[in-house]
């Protein structure tokens, strides 16, 4: 009976908690605020990584990147390097790098591909169309998916500062 | 958390509330739709459903439809399902983290989804379902149904992709034209079929026959409600507000518009009335088909899927009809077949530039989207269908016929209105029959202004039916209802008092036993031996019925004629019963008579045919008889002795017959009465007490001695007396008694109605017996000498005979009591007087126009001694008074003439003639007419019919004071 009554109880115990949730992901976060955090930038448009960006802070001696970081990097086609490049985007935590990544891929100048990486096996990618719109097959158009995947994205372009 | 996430929540929130209002708007919906007598249970059903659907999909189907799939079939395990992380996080305590809202918000617009499912089923179902059955089949969509195909549909993983197995094939159903509608309807179809359509429904033949909806303005309010309600039913399945929101709302309005306006444009071609139901239904079946596509349509495709999904309803509607499946509110056609063709129209529909061109393949996506139609069907129509099969076979999923025809309101909640009030006096009514009490008024009411005007119908019905039922008590022919199992149901005053039964205790009694007993102490039938056996079912034809009351012991014969109708589908035959033992009585008298007049004839023939053969024959006798006594002289042989006494007898019977042939009566003369009964006893019986009729009865002489004499015929009335005593001995039959008695009366009444006698002193003969009585009909061949038995004995001759003496042959049987024969003979005196007497009393003349009455005073009075002449008019009267010297008028007051005229003929008489007595006679005559012949100087008045007695008194008076004035 008394079995019977909590097996009773234990089913509902878990229903909210039982959706897929979001909460269930390790999402992005911000890095503390520091005092005294610098940014670095390099633009070397005949260097095959042309682009690179980071934040930091000085200790020691030495740069402890905190914060973002950007590395571009080109195809073999010097000419078009701010056209057709592959940027990723990291995280740092007091010179820690952040499991999670952003990955962009442009191509004459438009973004066609962008990967959010959550874990090593939780990613999302967005692919893009020429005209640069949201490429959406019907697995994408699952009911309420697109928002759950935009509240996650929402968190990755807060946190990596993505304008695009 | 940001504005957007904010907004987010805003939107899903308030489109909850629109999904929340869809169960007000199915609520007026399926009330309205359906009978009054139902509609609080539909109503009720509509709130219930919310409720169990919404705790059961928060205990546990919530979970099964979104948790961590287990492949893609249900919400299962992994880290958040079966785990007591749910205990600590979502029981007892709210839930953390920055997606706790989105949860809640999107767990109340789930659930509104869920009782939105189940709410179809009830519409569907409506009018036939117990309660509690209902909530089991919201148990079962809740928790078997609803969560494994939202699963397959609707579920994602963490990260938004689908997990469930149909949206990774790529189906897509964007607000649940499959998921919620389809599924909905198809549980409908399988309990449908299962528990059959409505009571009249479907006639015998199977033409449908519709059922119209209690309140149709409610019905399309609730109409009114689900359109408003759908604009959050698929504005909020986006699960956020994005920038494709409005183009979602407008779609769900084409939607709709399409299916209304497609009814509408229907109606000129179907030449019927526009049918509100259908046009309602229109509305619903063109949001059902946008809602799985309407987030990737344009609008004018929405539209025209509207309009498809119309027509399909409407095709849906028939198709139903045909197949004898009743959908109280059409929630089949408007939910179950838009929502297949919407979720098949997204193949069709989808915009590619919303798709994106480059993923959208039509063939694999129509592919998908129908092996999403095709397994969701299977699995929400096969397993409710065999679980509430199997659940049927243990305990009825129906309400019973009669709660089903008293209506589930009173059945299922004991809910009552005025209507039903109404309703249920009505009904005592009609099983009643009583009409004494009134239907109760709510006064201010629509309903209670019907109650009043029923009342004023049943004052009426009250008032005509006492009057028939006055009219029928008070009617002598008695009056039976009874079933065709022959069961009594009714009887008048006049079969129970004449069956001797309470007209209040008569119900349930066989029309046979009523009619035929065989068992009653009182009363039985005797069959008649011609007659074919009584049948009282036998419609049209008259039959008799003849009992014999025991306690009064009389025969009673009554008519008896059935006639069939029905009531109520319900054959009730209605007796009449008329008592015609009176007149069969007189029939048998007049028959009787005629027997009589016919002997009469006979007699007269047979005297007739005396006259020729009488001469020869009394010379024969004559002859013989000189021979016989001269003879003897020379032979003396004693043989010669006997010879010459029955030669004498022939030459007297010829004498008699001569002597009836010319006078009309039989030669009679005047002898003690006494002493010729005892003679007559002695030839009769004495030289013959072998006599096969008297050797086993008991003969008994009662005889009064007088010194009269009484004036007969000898050998007629020796032949009329053996006849009565042979009947008499051979009624009574072995070791019974036979008695003649003799007395001397004064006769002054009528001995029956067909025997009118003139008053005087009588010598009568009795014989008495103490046997069975002989019945009436036996009696009637007695009198037609055509008893099979005794074709020796004919009373119609006695009765001949003895008219020829001026007497008279009563008979007076009573069954069980024996037999009174007697014959009525004149006291001899007035043998000296056969004309008119030598000294008369007086003249009397006698004025009435009623031959009858004429002839019976003038043979009463002429026998009293009084010399009698006749007058039929005033003015005759007048005539006859100059021809001849009149002591005494009487004077009929009713003659065929007006008053004055009477009047007249009364001074006339009484100024011209005032030494003559005038005595008036009437009927019912008023007493100012009475006042006013005493006045004119009337001596005196007798009433009719006469009391012969005082008009002699009268009469004698008169000719007393007459003759010493004189």
């Amino acid at each position: 009976m008394k079995l019977a009554f909590l097996i009773a109880l234990w089913i509902p115990l878990s229903c909210l908690q039982a959706t897929s949730s979001i909460n269930s992901v390790p999402l992005p976060k911000n890095p503390e605020n520091r005092v005294g955090i610098k940014e670095s930038e390099d633009l070397k448009p005949d260097e095959l990584i042309w682009y690179k960006f980071y934040r930091f802070y000085p200790s020691g001696g030495q740069e402890v990147l905190h914060g973002l970081w950007i590395e571009r990097t080109r195809d073999k086609d010097r000419e078009r390097h701010n056209t057709h490049f592959t940027e990723v985007r990291k995280i740092y935590y007091n010179g820690t790098e952040s499991q999670h990544s952003v990955t962009s891929v442009w191509e004459e100048g438009v973004l066609r591909k962008r990967t959010y990486v959550l874990s090593e096996k939780l990613q999302i990618e967005v692919q893009f169309n020429a005209q640069g719109q949201e490429v959406m097959g019907p697995k994408a158009k699952a009911r309420g998916g697109r928002a759950k995947r935009e509240r996650i994205t929402r968190v990755f372009h807060e946190v990596y500062e993505l304008t695009d | 958390m940001s504005t957007e996430a904010l907004l987010d929540i805003l939107w899903i929130l308030l489109c909850a509330g629109f999904v929340f209002l869809m169960q007000g708007g199915f609520l007026c919906l399926e009330s309205g739709i359906t009978r009054s007598k139902n509609s609080i249970n539909v109503a009720f059903k509509n709130i219930v459903d919310f409720g169990l659907a919404v705790f059961l999909y928060w205990f546990v189907a919530y979970g099964m439809m979104f948790g961590t799939s287990a492949n893609g079939w249900v919400g299962w395990g992994g880290e958040s399902f079966w785990t007591f992380q749910g205990f600590r996080d979502g029981f007892f305590w709210s839930i953390t983290g920055e997606e706790a809202p989105f949860q809640y918000s999107v767990f109340i617009f789930q659930a509104m989804f869920c009782a939105t499912g189940a709410t179809i089923i009830s519409g569907a179902t409506a009018e036939r379902l117990p309660f509690y059955v209902y909530l089991m089949i919201t148990a079962v969509f809740s928790l078997v149904v609803y969560p494994f195909v939202g699963h397959w549909v609707w579920a994602t993983d963490a990260l938004g992709s689908p997990s469930g197995w149909l949206a990774q094939k790529g189906f897509l159903d964007f607000a649940g034209s499959s998921v919620v509608h389809s599924t909905g309807g198809w549980v409908s179809l399988a309990l449908l079929m299962i528990i059959g359509p409505r009571i009249g429904r479907f006639d015998q033949e199977g033409k449908p026959v519709e059922i119209p909806g209690s309140n149709m303005p409610l019905a399309m309010l609730g109409t009114t409600i689900l359109v408003f309600g759908w604009f959050g039913f698929n504005g909020g399945s986006t699960l956020s507000f994005g920038s494709n929101v409005p183009l979602i709302l407008m779609n769900t309005l084409l939607g709709a518009v399409g299916g209304m306006v497609v009814i509408l444009g229907f109606i000129p071609f179907t030449r019927k009335l526009p049918d509100p139901g259908l046009v309602m239904n229109g509305a619903i079946a063109g949001l059902v088909g946008v809602t799985a596509n309407c987030n990737l349509t344009g609008p004018g495709a929405a539209f025209v899927i509207g309009l498809v999904a119309g027509l399909i309803m409407y095709g849906t509607v028939r198709l139903l009809e045909y197949l004898k499946i009743d959908d109280a509110v059409g929630a089949i056609p408007a939910h179950l077949a838009p929502g297949i063709w919407g979720t098949l129209a997204v193949a069709f529909f989808a915009d590619p530039d919303i798709m994106g061109e480059e993923s959208l393949n039509r063939i694999d996506l129509f592919e998908t989207q129908f092996l999403g139609v095709i397994m969701i069907g299977f699995w929400a129509f096969a397993i409710p269908f065999l679980i509430f099969f199997l659940l049927n076979k243990v305990f009825p999923l129906r309400v019973s016929h009669e709660d089903e025809t008293m209506g589930l309101n009173i059945s299922e909640h004991n809910a009552r209105t005025e209507t039903i009030f109404l309703l249920e006096d009505m009904e005592m009514h009609a099983r009643t029959g009583d009409l004494s009490k009134r239907v109760r008024v709510e006064p201010f009411t629509e309903v209670g202004q019907i109650a009043r005007q029923y009342n004023k119908v049943i004052d009426t019905l009250d008032l005509t039916m006492n009057r028939l039922k006055s009219i029928l008590h008070d009617l002598h022919d008695g009056i039976i209802t009874f079933n065709q199992d022959g069961n009594l149901l009714s009887m008048n005053a006049a079969a129970a008092t004449f069956y001797g039964l309470d007209p209040a205790t008569a119900d349930g009694i066989s029309a046979w036993d009523l009619l035929v007993p065989e068992s009653r102490e009182d009363l039985e039938v005797h069959q008649q031996a011609d007659a074919e056996p009584f049948d009282p079912f036998k419609p049209g034809v008259l039959q008799e019925l003849h009992y014999f009351r025991k306690n009064s012991r009389k025969d009673e014969v009554v008519e008896y004629v059935a006639s069939k109708g029905s009531f109520n589908e319900e054959v009730i035959y209605t007796g009449l019963i008329r008592d015609i033992s009176e007149s069969v009585q007189t029939q048998r008298s007049k028959k009787r008579l005629m027997s009589k007049l016919f002997g009469a004839q006979k007699t007269q023939f047979y005297a007739g045919m005396c006259k020729r053969s009488m001469p020869p024959l009394r010379n024969l006798a004559t002859r013989i008889h000189t021979l016989s006594t001269e003879l003897p002289r020379v032979f003396p042989d004693p043989r010669l002795k006997g010879l010459a006494q029955d030669a004498q007898e022939i030459i007297d019977l010829t004498h008699d017959l001569e002597h009836v042939e010319q006078q009309g009566s039989l030669p009679v003369k005047a002898m003690n009465l006494v002493d010729f009964i005892k003679q007559s006893l002695v030839k009769l019986i004495g030289d013959h007490p072998s006599d096969k009729d008297w050797k086993d009865v008991t003969i008994l002489e009662d005889l009064e001695p007088s010194k009269h004499n009484v004036v007969f015929a000898p050998a007629a009335l020796e032949q009329a007396l053996e006849t009565l005593l042979r009947l008499s001995a051979r009624e009574t039959g072995e070791g019974s008694k036979v008695i003649i008695r003799s007395e001397f009366i004064y006769l002054d009444h009528p001995l029956s109605s067909t025997e009118v006698v003139p008053a005087g002193e009588y010598g009568v003969i009795h014989v008495l017996d103490d046997g069975d009585g002989i019945p009436e009909q036996e009696l009637d061949s007695f009198y037609e000498g055509k008893d099979r038995k005794y074709p020796d004995i004919n009373l119609a001759m006695v009765e001949s005979m003895v008219r020829h003496m001026d007497g008279i042959l009563n008979v007076d049987s009573t069954p069980g009591e024996g037999t009174k024969l007697s014959i009525y003979l004149p006291i001899a005196r007035e043998l000296q007087d056969p004309g008119a007497p030598e000294h008369p009393e007086g003249t009397v003349l006698i004025v009435d126009d009623h031959k009858p009455v004429k002839q019976l005073l003038q043979s009463f009075l002429h026998k009293a001694g009084f010399d009698v002449v006749l007058a039929e008019s005033g003015n005759e009267s007048v005539s006859r008074m100059k021809d001849q010297d009149i002591d005494i008028v009487l004077l009929d007051l009713i003659l065929r003439e007006d008053t004055q005229a009477r009047d007249f003929t009364f001074r006339k008489l009484h100024t011209e003639y005032p030494d003559t007595s005038i005595i008036c006679m009437g009927g019912t005559v008023e007493p100012q007419v009475l006042a006013s012949v005493v006045q004119l100087g009337s001596v005196g008045f007798v009433e009719k019919p006469l009391d012969l007695t005082k008009l002699l008194q009268l009469v004698k008076r008169e000719a007393i004071l007459k003759k010493s004035a004189s």
